[in-house]
């Protein structure tokens, strides 16, 4: 599935986007803003200075040339390159704030039942509560605050956050459907929570603020692009300073509005108008596939990453492994072995549970004993077996093979070689063996199918091309976990994986200068979420994981984290792109300014696009420098388009089109300006 | 002690007493009191780009001149503490 198609939320208000961000552009021209991003700051202290030269053309002294409508061409076009960035960042800002409208409006002043230390029901307002507080809501009630089941049953509707319409089954005690989100809906039954975030910290308000950006700062990228980009403004500033003495020695004075264009023209303004822009906008692509990050540097992170960590179920393969097929031995009949089977799943409501149930039936087996009477024995990870027990003292179980190896032995069984080589055979063809047994005998072995997902195999061939390495942890055994692995075209797998595995394999990745994501839902995956570089928990999971995790996902779909390594290089990408594009856009303005500048010292021959004069040509290429930012707003927003190829060639790619391209373009445009400039007789 | 009680006599108040105020306002008005003084060094800085000038130039242009290079030099400083500490931008 691609990015594209999965992007679902996006159902903001964008209503008056352009018309908000056009004032908002006039606000941010506050210094105290504009001091913020330097590229654009120097751009606002040259624009004041042009302005100046419009009051008195001579402020700085008389100079040939200078005269007060050029300078008020110049200064309103300086101005208009303020405005431009400061709209762009505006236009990202207010998409991210029209989504945060969107949440905010899930979000209401709702009456809660807390539960006082005696049971009673008191009335309080949600914003009353407090972490602790033991709450009822009852079918048709909005949560009013986040919290995990304590008791009772209950179909939650969670499409307020997720856009997931199918309602969400909660109960306590398990892993995956045990916290509930304020702001959804119950909408059948009742359920006690103990509320687990005070006013103002809930999931929500965190969403909120993230989408807003209120909590926005600078990811390292970003910084170092600052410091980049500070350090060119420095040089340029030092370079257009000790230009006058050379141009008073070769007898061509310059005047400083000249100058200043000269400095605007050389700065690159069009990555420093449009820095902020494209990381806003990377949180708002994040945001718009239901994920919500931490940071901006979570995003960030997840372009840099090299090695995926992914669960095999629900990940690699389909969520629920479906029995196949029985394998009897031991002599015994195929219908005995269903038999057996039956009853070893007639409580197990899990959907393997359900599908051997259903396989037994349809191959004609019944069970002899009262269901009333019996008593289902449920699965644990300890002992890696489930079954029933009936009255009459016999024991069906059905397992891991190893732990009704040992169940069967305790009941003073024998193991036949057979029960082994079903084992190998099933493994083999990449399924799931559990062996059943009735007291100390075994009847055979159930395959549960394991389903790979479709173009699975694709995806982790592009991550592989990006360079990824993706490692699949799963609680099968050795010979199962290969089988999957070489079917899903996974790098490397580790089988019969513990939560401590996870942590080991992700330190291991990361000792070697390696940067790990990974994917996890239960309270046991937190330490290796919060190890992890990229830690993404699913909604359904723990307040435990979501808190140690740097992402959320609110559709708690483990496969999306293919896809965010995909934003995240792509808000990387379009940084890089952007800022080569900048820069390379200097070489053409060079060449428009600089032979006008110093036309009377006899260069004109540098003049190589014929630009009709000198005041022309300034004017030409600061109009493409101001032009150039609302122009790229869109590529900014929506970031480059992503391939799935290695880093060299990227890099030869995007040198190729937005390194060339940024030389070419310029000498283009410009000279299409001059044109119009002259025609107009602007200069 | 003694210099403070000494300048109180010599003025007859006591200068530093205000010392508090005088802090309170000049971080109430930091941006303000550095114009000022900007403008005060540029009064100096002026005479000398006056003094120097090999052509006819006026006071005035002179002044802005030596403001403009203050403005340079601010600006450079500016940048110089964007290098240094990017995060605070």
């Amino acid at each position: 599935m691609t990015v594209s198609k999965r992007l679902q939320r996006n159902q903001v208000n964008t209503q008056g986007l352009y018309a908000r961000a056009l004032k908002s552009a006039f606000v941010k021209l506050n210094p105290q803003v504009m001091i913020r991003n330097p590229v654009m700051f120097v751009v606002w202290v040259g624009t004041i200075v042009t302005a100046l030269l419009v009051i008195d053309p001579d402020l700085f002294g008389a100079v040939q040339g200078n005269n007060r409508l050029f300078n008020f061409l110049v200064t309103a076009i300086l101005f208009a390159t303020l405005l431009f960035a400061n709209f762009a960042e505006a236009v990202a800002e207010g998409r991210g704030k029209a989504q945060a409208d969107s949440l905010r409006a899930t979000k209401s002043d709702t009456t809660a039942r807390k539960l006082l230390e005696d049971d009673t029901i008191q009335e309080v307002s949600s914003t009353a509560l407090r972490k602790g507080d033991r709450i009822k809501v009852i079918i048709g009630d909005t949560i009013p605050a986040d919290g995990e089941v304590i008791a009772g049953v209950a179909s939650v509707d969670e499409s307020a956050i997720t856009g997931e319409s199918a309602p969400v089954l909660k109960e306590p005690g398990s892993d995956v459907a045990s916290s509930v989100t304020g702001g959804t809906k119950i909408i059948s039954d009742e359920l006690i929570l103990r509320v687990t975030s005070d006013p103002g910290q809930s999931f929500l308000d965190r969403m909120i603020s993230l989408v807003e950006g209120a909590e926005r700062t600078k990811t390292p990228n970003e910084i170092a692009l600052t410091v980049l980009l500070a350090v060119l403004t420095l040089v340029f500033i030092i370079v257009v300073a000790t230009i006058p003495p050379l141009a008073n020695f070769v007898g061509s004075p310059v005047s400083v509005t000249v100058l200043v264009s000269l400095l605007v023209a050389l700065i690159p303004t069009t990555i420093g108008g449009l820095l902020s822009a494209i990381g806003i906008a990377g949180m708002d692509r994040v945001a718009q596939f239901n994920v919500v990050a931490t940071s901006g540097r979570a995003v960030e992170a997840c372009g840099d990453v090299s090695t995926l960590i992914l669960d095999k179920t629900g990940t690699i393969t389909l969520g629920n492994r479906l029995a196949e097929e029985f394998i009897p031995i031991n002599n015994h009949s195929l219908l005995e072995v269903a038999k057996v089977a039956l009853g070893s799943s007639i409580f197990d409501t899990t959907p393997e549970g359900k599908s051997i149930v259903r396989l037994a039936e349809k191959l004609g087996a019944t069970i002899d004993f009262d269901p009333a009477t019996a008593e289902g024995v449920e699965f644990s990870a300890r002992t890696r077996m489930s079954g029933t027990n009936l009255p009459n003292g016999i024991e069906i179980r059905k397992g891991a093979v190893d732990s009704i190896k040992g169940f069967v032995r305790s009941r003073g069984g024998q193991i036949n070689p057979e029960l082994d080589a079903a084992y190998e055979r099933v493994s083999l063809l990449g399924g799931t063996p559990l062996a059943v047994c009735q007291q100390g005998e075994l009847y055979g072995i159930i395959y549960l199918k394991d389903i790979i997902k479709p173009g699975i195999r694709e995806r982790f061939d592009q991550l592989r091309r990006m360079g990824i390495k993706t490692i699949m942890l799963t609680g099968d055994n050795r010979i199962t976990a290969s089988v999957i692995a070489d079917e899903a075209g996974v790098d490397d797998f580790i089988a019969e994986a513990t939560p401590e595995d996870k942590i080991a394999v992700i330190q291991r990745e990361q000792a070697a200068g390696k940067l790990v994501a990974m994917t996890g839902d239960g309270t046991n995956d937190a330490p290796a979420l919060a190890q992890a570089n990229v830690g993404v928990a699913m909604n359904s999971g723990t307040q435990a994981a979501k808190e140690a995790a740097n992402m959320v996902d609110l559709d708690s779909d483990p496969t999306k984290l293919i896809d965010l390594v995909t934003i995240g290089k792509q808000l990387l990408i379009t940084r890089g792109a952007l800022t080569t594009f900048s820069l390379s856009n200097d070489i053409a303005k060079y060449f428009a300014i600089i032979p006008a500048m110093f036309s009377a010292a006899g260069i004109g021959g540098l003049n190589i696009m014929g630009l009709a004069s000198a005041q022309s040509a300034v004017l030409s290429a600061l109009v493409f420098n101001a032009l150039i930012i609302p122009a790229l707003i869109p590529l900014a927003l929506r970031g480059v388009k992503f391939r799935p190829v290695t880093a060299n060639q990227l890099l030869r790619d995007n040198i190729l089109i937005y390194g060339l391209g940024g030389v070419i373009v310029p000498f283009v445009g410009i000279k299409v300006i001059d044109v119009v400039v002259s025609v107009l007789g602007l200069a | 002690m003694k210099i403070r009680q000494v300048l109180a006599d010599t003025l007859g108040f006591d200068l530093l007493a205000g010392k508090a105020e005088i802090k309170d306002f000049s971080r109430q008005n930091s941006k303000s009191i550095a114009i000022f003084l900007l403008l005060c060094l540029n009064l100096p800085i002026a005479q000398v780009v006056y003094a120097q000038a090999s052509a006819e130039i006026t006071p005035k242009t002179a002044w802005s001149i030596a403001l403009l290079g203050l403005v340079i030099l601010a600006l450079c400083v500016y940048l110089f503490a964007v290098i240094l500490q990017p995060e605070k931008f």
